[in-house]
């Protein structure tokens, strides 16, 4: 099952590697806490001159696409693909 | 001739995107649909092929073949924003690449390919890079000029490299279908099969000057093509400096339409996105042409040409109207396309007359606010939301410049 257009704020547990990488490794949605556990996609949007980057992430069991926006800094649950 | 141009495919781009963004799908037949309602398959992963489902095929009978097919709707920005990585994977080793589709890219490898024991070595860290880089694989063919290249990448699919040395050419062509050749379009392979000719082989061996009497100068061209001859210069993709003859927007509509203000409407919309496009890169044009397609796929264009160049959705759209207006309609409309020609690149001159002026100002603060909030944060009333935005990858699309339009 998908859920599309969630664009709900989540608090998210977020590495910032090296140069320009970030690694979402945990995230609080419903109350519950989710545990990154692979980072399958991440792409780049823009939206005026804001900058949205996408993260296609597991927490083993199903798929969630996270969003950070550059410019406010707040992280959106965009998607949830639930394992059929 | 050595080979030193490389045709870089990305194998089953959209659908292995798609299995790279969720694994799950990897152990299954997958297609990706456009997000249209009247949508066809754009790509199949190659498990699906197996079961018959391939490109430009309708979601029915994609289902019909293969019952457990997966369905995704596309994501465009996804892809751009993959084929934007590749580009820029493939400029890191030379300047000399020219981007042919979202998917493929040629490169000319003459300069560096003294850093490589060989062509095969060069070929396999261009495949390495884009695996690691972009997380996708991709098969490369390496032939003496663009159009074996292209033909040499599709011997081996996927993951695969083809490296053609021209020894190896003959033997190839002898048996390979014309319609293999990139740049035989259908309508050729009908002529072609006419007068006899199957294969590269025959094609190549036919007498020229019967060629030339079937189809006039083009038959010097596919003369040399037989025999794998290909002039084209390879065209880099710098950055968007690339000349364009015209920008324009088209639409397949979720249902055929008959009624002319309607029609207006999908106009309005279609204008606001070509306009848009035209001052992005501050330039106006001349010529304005409408295309319009019936329910049973009868396509026509007419054009008009303007006074002077324009550049504002108002104009372009007054323009659009006064050519559909000129048009008698036999049947409902299926698609609706504008594009604006006869570009002029910088030259675009401010009104004197006060009307003109004002909506002017009005353009420049709509593309303002578009400009900070994004896309379509702002637009005119009478259009229609849900046609705005860019739905396909046009064919014409590229990484950069003026025919890189953002996707929804």
């Amino acid at each position: 099952m998908r859920i599309e257009g969630l664009s709900e704020k989540v608090v998210v547990g977020a590495v910032f590697g090296s140069g320009n990488q970030v690694r979402p490794a945990w995230f609080i949605w419903n109350g519950r806490k989710y545990t990154v556990k692979e980072t399958t996609y991440t792409w780049t949007e823009r939206c005026g001159t804001e900058m949205l980057y996408h993260f296609a992430v597991s927490d083993g069991a199903d798929l969630f696409e996270l969003v950070l926006n550059n410019t406010s800094l707040v992280w959106t649950l965009e998607k949830v693909e639930y394992r059929a | 001739m050595i080979p030193t141009i490389l045709h870089i495919d990305m194998d089953a781009f959209f659908a292995s995107v798609e299995e790279k963004f969720d694994p799950r799908l990897r152990t299954r037949p997958l297609a990706v649909a456009g997000p249209g309602v009247r949508t066809v398959i754009t790509t199949a992963s190659y498990k699906a092929r197996e079961w018959g489902v391939g490109t430009g095929m309708t979601v029915g009978e994609a289902r019909r073949r293969c019952p457990d097919l997966v369905l995704v709707k596309a994501d465009h920005r996804k892809y751009t924003h993959a084929s934007r990585q590749m580009l820029s994977v493939l400029e890191s080793f030379t300047p000399d690449v020219e981007p042919y589709s979202v998917d493929e890219a040629f490169m000319k490898a003459e300069g560096i390919l003294s850093h490589y024991s060989s062509p095969r070595s060069l070929a396999n860290k261009i495949k390495d890079r884009i695996m690691r880089e972009v997380g996708l694989t991709c098969s490369i063919g390496v032939a003496p000029n663009k159009l074996l290249a292209k033909l040499a990448s599709d011997l081996k699919k996927p993951d695969g490299i083809t490296v053609l040395e021209a020894s190896d050419i003959p033997a190839i062509l002898e048996k390979t279908p014309v319609k293999e050749l990139c740049g035989i379009g259908p309508r050729t392979v009908k002529e072609l099969s006419s007068l006899g000719i199957e294969t590269c082989g025959q094609l190549g061996r036919f007498p020229r000057e019967l060629l030339v009497s079937h189809f006039g100068i083009l038959g010097n061209v596919l003369s040399s093509m037989g025999r794998g001859g290909d002039s084209s210069l390879l065209s880099p993709a710098f950055h968007g400096t690339d000349e364009v003859k015209s920008v324009g927007h088209s639409v397949t509509l979720g249902r055929n339409i008959s009624d002319r203000s309607l029609m207006k409407q999908v106009l309005l919309t279609l204008s606001e996105m070509v306009g848009r496009r035209t001052r992005r890169y501050d330039c106006s044009g001349r010529r304005i042409t409408l295309t319009v397609r019936y329910g049973d796929f009868t396509t026509f264009s007419r054009q008009r040409s303007l006074t002077c160049p324009v550049w504002t959705t108002d104009q372009i759209y007054r323009g659009a109207c006064g050519v559909l207006a000129g048009i008698s309609l036999f049947q409902p409309v299926r698609l609706l396309g504008i594009s604006l020609g006869s570009l002029e690149f910088g030259t675009r001159q401010p009104s004197l007359i006060h009307e003109e002026q004002k909506r002017e100002s009005l353009q420049e603060t709509m593309d303002d606010i578009n400009n900070r909030y994004g896309e379509f944060s702002v637009g005119y009333a009478a259009s229609l939301k849900d046609l705005r935005g860019h739905k396909i990858i046009s064919p014409a699309w590229r990484q950069r410049g003026i025919r890189s339009t953002s996707t929804t």
